[in-house]
């Protein structure tokens, strides 16, 4: 499968790579953690996890996040972010 | 009469030295100063040199071998014939225990100098031996305690062997971070417990209310302490040569480690934000550090600073003092119990530790954020 829904599905999926891979960091399994879920409340990463998180994504797609982007509309679940980076790369 | 040179201490550890070379033969003369010989030990080299003129009349050590601290090196005599003496003259076999006259102790404690480090010309170490090897050696780096080290000054370098390694870019930006502290602070540390659950659910409820990607609670606590500083303003000073001095500005510094490399983000200016502006503008500053891309006025000026290791339950840290500055806030991992230890280190040149303690239990009193600070 290609196109814009396979390449939506390939960005969550690595988002959520990453997000496991540094809560493991903390010792935390987030496995279980959904798209849909609000991270910050989730508690699998901290605030500078976050943040470190969003540097990461910064970079891994290379595009370029204002800070004025960084809400919790646009990075507080894996479906937002994976969502951001359709309308910023218009996937 | 012949006059002896003695085998000098090169360090207070070494009894025995190696007699390196000897830059003299017998007949030859010598003036004060001339280098006679050279002696080390594993760790330096001292040359000798002739304290009274002469002939030289006689090396007594091989060259190579091993020789006590204090004993004769060589015969120095006034004519080049003179008779050396075949019976004991007092020997002095061990520098440390020739006595100093009184001017000379003076002058070692002048200098920060033992009397085991000067070697002795004579039955007890007199002041010009002392002079002598000043002029020799110059004055010593070991610092007297009675003198503050000068800016920059290097003080208590490694005794031990060792290599140079240069410090990456990162590190040398670390450095600069702690380095001054050695120089300039004298910090003491004060803690107190507190029940750190009032104030997570303060920031939450914050978070909640103002849709905020991060958690604030240590941007809400750091900005409660410039609250407390804008009062307080002997929180936000140093110490320069024996005056205060007292900063215009709040400039807060905000530890934030980025892989194995720990910045002291500024937020300037602080006293004239709002805690909104506060929070937002840290949170750049966290971005910009964790990027590894804080600009140079970003990453200084601090004149106060707040620090937490929670992220890493560390449940207490007692963390270094910026530069310049009198104050920093250490905030920890709470309990299970949800209590913690909110921690200040402090310039005891400039504050008591119940100012520093005073300021932690104001922070502490998460209802003494006021609406003005929250909305």
């Amino acid at each position: 499968m290609s196109g814009p829904s396979a390449d939506l599905s390939d960005a969550k999926h690595t988002i959520r790579n990453r997000i496991i891979e540094m809560a493991e960091r903390r010792r935390i399994d987030a496995r279980g953690l959904k798209d849909s879920e609000i991270i910050p409340d989730t508690g699998v990463l901290d605030s500078a996890g976050i943040m470190e998180l969003v540097i990461w994504f910064e970079m891994t797609f290379a595009i370029t996040i204002e800070q004025s982007d960084l809400t919790l509309e646009n990075f507080g679940t894996i479906d937002a972010m994976a969502s951001y980076l359709q309308r910023a790369k218009s996937i | 009469m012949p006059i002896p040179v003695y085998t000098p201490r090169v360090n207070n550890n070494d009894d025995v030295v190696r007699l390196l070379r000897v830059t003299v033969k017998p007949g030859d003369a010598v003036t004060v100063g001339d280098l006679v010989a050279e002696v080390e030990t594993e760790k330096a080299s001292f040359t000798v040199e002739a304290e009274r003129p002469g002939f030289v009349l006689a090396v007594l050590p091989e060259i190579g071998t091993m020789v006590e601290v204090g004993t004769i090196l060589m015969w120095l005599g006034a004519t080049p014939d003179e008779p050396i003496p075949t019976t004991a003259t007092p020997l002095i076999t061990n520098v440390a225990l020739a006595e100093p006259t009184v001017k000379a102790a003076q002058l070692l404690a002048k200098y920060g100098l033992t009397a085991s480090d000067v070697p002795v010309s004579g039955a007890r170490l007199s002041a010009k031996d002392v002079d002598d090897y000043v002029l020799r050696k110059g004055a010593p780096r070991q610092t007297p305690s009675n003198r503050l080290p000068d800016p920059g000054e290097v003080v208590g370098s490694p005794s031990e062997p060792g290599t140079f390694e240069e410090l990456s870019t990162n590190e040398r930006g670390m450095l600069r971070t702690v380095l001054w502290q050695r120089q300039q602070a004298v910090p003491g540390y004060v803690e107190l417990d507190y029940d750190a659950s009032v104030w997570e659910r303060a920031a939450a409820e914050y978070q909640k209310r103002e849709r905020l990607l991060l958690n604030p609670l240590l941007g809400l606590m750091a900005f409660r302490l410039v609250e407390i500083v804008k009062v307080n303003k002997r929180l936000n000073t140093t110490l320069v040569g024996e005056r205060r001095f007292v900063y215009e500005t709040i400039n807060v510094g905000f530890t934030v480690q980025s892989d194995t490399t720990l910045y002291l983000a500024v937020v300037r200016d602080a006293g004239k934000m709002t805690c909104r502006e506060f929070i937002e503008r840290l949170a750049q500053l966290q971005r910009s550090a964790m990027a590894h891309r804080l600009r140079p006025e970003e990453a200084s000026g601090a004149t106060v600073a707040f620090t937490s290791m929670a992220r890493w339950n560390v449940t207490r840290h007692i963390p270094v003092l910026p530069p310049n500055t009198a104050l920093t806030v250490a905030h920890a991992a709470s309990t299970s119990g949800g209590r913690a230890a909110l921690g200040a280190t402090y310039d005891h040149r400039v504050l008591t530790g119940f100012e520093a303690l005073s300021a932690l239990a104001e922070i502490s009193r998460v209802e003494s954020i006021d609406e003005r600070s929250v909305s």
